[in-house]
């Protein structure tokens, strides 16, 4: 146990040095490993996770879905989700930021990471809530709050990953999420009613909309929808598996995104070389995940935490409860996906063997920090990508405008921990 | 200084070229997966030996991607304390974490390549579609061995000029 | 700093803990050594695996682990030898497979040391390989025209096909997926496969060829530095309880997984019924060929495939008789 936490901190503060972080996972794993073994041993070992990780047709889920998410924001899909969602609410008090939580929930259903729903959704909403007069803390708040359904509202890299390293039904995660981020978009829409009823001056009423114009706006979401309909209603009803839906959808995006003349072979290539390199990206990642598990293996740490929930007779909801308590503060500090990696190898067994708890629905908790991680300070990589996008709104005004949101996000944690079943009746009645 | 522009542009094809084949790789991914899928379900015909090519694809696909993001300073890093950072110190870093993270890759191209030579021993093939494994892992390798001396060009690249490269289009 | 060979052995897998090959037959072997040796050599057993499983064989091989087993059907062009085991119609018996598969190896194959850098410890086959499917009874081999069924190995994929069935190869924790949502109609799998991977509501229908249609061998391996460094005394200790010793009661905890899967088959309504010998008759006319494949391959590596093949026959009748 005293090796683990050794070799924890000695990973923090190489993170913090500024080490990548597939980096430095992999190298903390590399000299644990050896420490516990050999040398010739640990560059065996090495060698076959880098050569086989990659080498899965279930991770292809991953570069599909990323390219769907891309000829998705190229064919301006999110522009239309947007105008929808204005033409409905934009007309009442924080409206223009009603509409944006709105659509990112939109959004996230056809694209599977929170960094691009909140960066294509900070292009499309900020300069709308400009022009009425938005305050920028509650403006970039809703955007950085709202681009985390990215990760909760299936398709979702992060449940894909979780699905592959427990083991666990990628498509029953898929249906897990939809009514928690149901319930998320709804929660962040009384959010801003709250704040705008007390300070009525800093998100004023937008246009109103006629009826007619309203419903010609729902028209056009049609993209999305279908979209929508094609890859998750093709889960649920069984028509494929995800991987397969990930394929499809990836390939109706793509020509959506051509039959609306938006693509040139320059930005073709643009998109497709993008998706590459975030998947090049998450492997890193992925790999260091790897070689540190395997190190934090050697050390016992697994059983020891295991045993402990098992001696410790406590309530379940009490080790999920203390489990939550050290992602919000490893959220803080880390990159969610290095968290969420670093975390599910050390906490799932305990949890799902040792207290009989669902898998799907720990997924989902799993999930659900992650995108409070997102939006805690001090590296919050929604904040982050805000901040590229208007580099004149500082990561300071996104944070205390994210805070609110923050708040709620706690109150729906504890909702979904203490009824499960909010989380599992869906994936229940598939299949 | 001719020689060095000659590099330049060496460089400057050599990315433009790998891009453009990773890019390829993953449309046609994206192609093979909906071709699997209609023809199981329009004809009932099953592909034997398609899922072993979407894995040899991807990895063909993750590790094209290496030296490209490697080059564009693409890996996700804790930037926590960068504003406490005077230019100095973070040259310093910068300098160490460079060293860590071409030494790293070192070991990574090294440890495939070891892993190519023994696939390559039992010409080791894939179940069905029978594909040679060897060559998948030897070009891991050098994907992994070409992010070397990419990574360390990259030490002495200003903070300024590497938000660039992040940015920039191809 | 290695765990010096001698003490503290490392082995890891990524079988899941509870299934009856591990708790019954691996975790036993893992805590004789202990006993047997008094606490010279000890085996622990990692919480979880290192990696993809057909990793394993260099894992072993390279020493990144002391001691685990491997499926050699994951790496194709490796090993050939063990497919003698793994052969249609032998035995629908996990535990004389096993035992025989043991015999036959110390007799025929020992000598060539096909894994070179790895010491065999211990074998494992499971029980005879069973036609699982969703759709209905197959009671001839017309009914699998069109089938999509999945397999897990380049024989019994021959077979598949020949047969009319269009093979899918896939992880076997994917089947579950795959029969619910129809991308498969069904598996070649084992009984204890059906309770072991959750796939008792989907199965409705299995049809059982006499002796198996086909089976995976699992072969335990120790690193040969890590066993060149075991005392004399201590390897013949630990030799005592593994080989033929060992094959007796790994054999008997895939027995009693596939008791437990019947029983669970039972339950769930899965109508079982026996391969009709037409059918029998002309499955055993495709495998013929594919039968002389590896005797080819066991010619090359300098062994009698046919003296092979005749003594595993024979010693399967041996264990079946109780001896
Ligand atoms: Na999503
Ligand atoms: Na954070």
């Amino acid at each position: 146990m005293i090796d683990a936490l050794i070799i924890f901190s000695v990973l923090l503060i190489l993170l913090f040095l500024r080490l990548p972080v597939g980096f430095a996972m992999a190298s903390v794993g590399t000299l644990g490993f050896y420490y516990y073994t050999s040398w010739q041993g640990t560059l065996a070992m090495i060698g076959q996770i880098a050569f086989y990780t990659p080498m899965s047709a279930e991770f292809a889920v991953i570069p599909l879905f990323v390219l769907m998410g891309n000829f998705i924001s190229r064919a301006g899909l999110a522009d239309e989700l947007y105008a929808a969602a204005y033409a409905w609410i934009g007309h009442k008090r924080g409206g223009l930021a009603m509409a944006t939580i709105l659509s990112c929930g939109g959004f996230s259903a056809v694209c599977g990471s929170s960094v691009a729903t909140a960066a294509t959704m900070a292009k499309v909403a900020m300069p709308q809530m400009r022009k009425f007069n938005y305050q920028d803390s509650l403006a970039t708040g809703a955007i950085a709050a709202g681009g985390t359904f990215g990760i909760l509202i299936p398709p979702s890299v992060v449940l894909v990953i979780y699905g592959i390293m427990t083991s666990t039904d990628i498509g029953e995660l898929f249906m897990a999420g939809v009514v928690p981020g149901i319930i998320g978009i709804i929660s962040y829409v009384i959010v801003i009613a709250i704040i705008t009823h007390f300070k009525r001056d800093i998100g004023p009423p937008g246009e109103r909309a006629s009826w007619l114009s309203r419903f010609r706006a729902l028209r056009n979401v049609w993209g999305v929808l279908l979209l929508f309909i094609i890859v998750i209603g093709g889960i649920y009803v069984g028509f494929f598996t995800p991987s397969e839906a990930a394929g499809v959808g990836a390939c109706a995006a793509f020509f959506f995104a051509l039959g609306r003349g938006t693509l040139t072979w320059k930005t073709f290539f643009e998109l497709l070389s993008d998706s590459v390199q975030t998947t090049a990206m998450l492997f890193f990642i992925l790999m260091g995940a790897l070689i540190f598990s395997n190190c934090i293996n050697e050390t016992g740490m697994p059983e020891t935490l295991l045993e402990w929930v098992k001696g410790f007779n406590a309530h379940p909801i009490a080790v999920v409860f203390a489990i939550m308590l050290v992602y919000i503060i490893l959220g803080a500090v880390l990159d969610s996906m290095a968290m969420l990696l670093l975390t599910i190898p050390l906490f799932f067994d305990p949890v799902v063997n040792g207290l009989n708890l669902d898998p799907v629905w720990f997924g989902i908790i799993v999930v659900v920090v992650t995108e409070i991680s997102l939006i805690t300070p001090p590296v919050g990589m929604n904040i982050f990508v805000i901040n590229t996008v208007l580099p004149d709104v500082n990561t300071g005004t996104i944070f205390r405008g994210v805070t609110p949101f923050w708040i709620m996000d706690i109150i729906r944690l504890i909702i979904l921990v203490f009824f499960p079943a909010i989380t599992l009746f869906l994936p229940r009645m598939m299949g | 200084m001719n020689d060095y522009t000659t590099l330049a542009r060496l460089r400057e094809y050599f990315s433009r070229a790998l891009i453009f084949f990773a890019s390829l790789i993953l449309f046609v991914l994206m192609w093979l997966t909906v071709i699997d899928v209609f023809f199981r379900d329009a004809f009932n015909i099953s592909i034997t030996g398609l899922f072993e090519v979407t894995e040899v694809l991807m990895g063909i696909l993750v590790f094209a991607g290496v030296p490209i993001i490697t080059a564009k300073d693409g890996h996700v890093a804790v930037t926590l304390l960068d504003s406490f950072i005077n230019p100095r110190l973070r040259l310093i870093q910068k300098f160490i974490v460079s060293i860590i993270c071409a030494l790293l890759l070192s070991l990574f191209a090294w440890v495939l390549w070891d892993a190519a030579e023994t696939l390559s021993g039992y010409n080791e093939v894939t179940l069905f579609a029978r594909i040679p494994l060897a060559p998948v892992c030897y070009f891991m390798a050098i994907m992994t061995a070409l992010s070397i001396p990419i990574q360390l060009s990259m030490t002495f690249i200003t903070d300024e000029r590497l938000q660039e490269l992040k940015s920039d289009e191809i | 700093p290695n765990a010096k060979a001698g003490q503290n052995l490392r082995y890891a897998t990524w079988d899941p803990p509870q299934h009856e090959w591990i708790k019954f037959g691996v975790d036993r072997w893992i805590k004789s050594i202990g006993k047997v040796t008094e606490g010279r050599v000890n085996v622990r057993k990692l919480a979880k695996g290192l990696g993809a499983p057909p990793a394993y064989h260099d894992f072993i091989k390279k020493g990144a682990i002391d001691v685990a087993h491997i499926i050699p059907a994951y790496t194709p062009g490796r090993l050939e030898l063990h497919k003698v085991a793994e052969f249609p119609f032998l035995a629908a018996s996990a535990k004389a497979r096993t035992v025989a598969y043991w015999r036959v190896y110390e007799k025929h194959f020992k000598k060539v040391n096909e894994a070179k850098g790895m010491k065999l410890l211990n074998v494992g086959v499971h029980g005879g390989g069973l036609i699982h499917n969703t759709k209905r009874p197959i009671t001839k081999m017309s009914d699998l025209k069109g089938m999509k069924l999945r397999v897990s190995g380049d024989n019994v994929a021959g077979m598949a096909k020949g047969m009319g069935a269009t093979p899918i190869f896939a992880s076997i924790l994917k089947v579950h997926n795959m029969l619910s949502k129809g991308v498969a109609d069904g598996v070649f799998l084992t009984f204890e496969g059906v309770k072991n991977f959750k796939l008792g509501k989907l199965v409705k229908y299995t049809t059982v060829p006499p002796g198996g249609l086909y089976a995976t061998v699992f072969q335990m391996y120790m690193n040969q530095k890590v066993w060149d460094g075991i005392s004399d005394k201590d390897q013949k200790l630990i030799e005592s309880v593994s080989g033929e010793y060992g094959a007796q009661f790994l054999g008997a905890a895939w027995e009693l997984a596939d008791k437990n899967g019947i029983k669970h088959m039972k339950e769930m309504g899965i109508k079982i019924t026996p391969m009709p010998a037409p059918f029998v008759a002309k499955a055993k006319a495709i495998w013929e060929p594919l039968q002389a494949i590896w005797m080819a391959k066991a010619k090359e590596k300098g062994v009698d495939g046919e003296a092979a093949l005749a003594m595993m026959k024979a010693e399967i009748a041996k264990v079946e008789a109780g001896q």
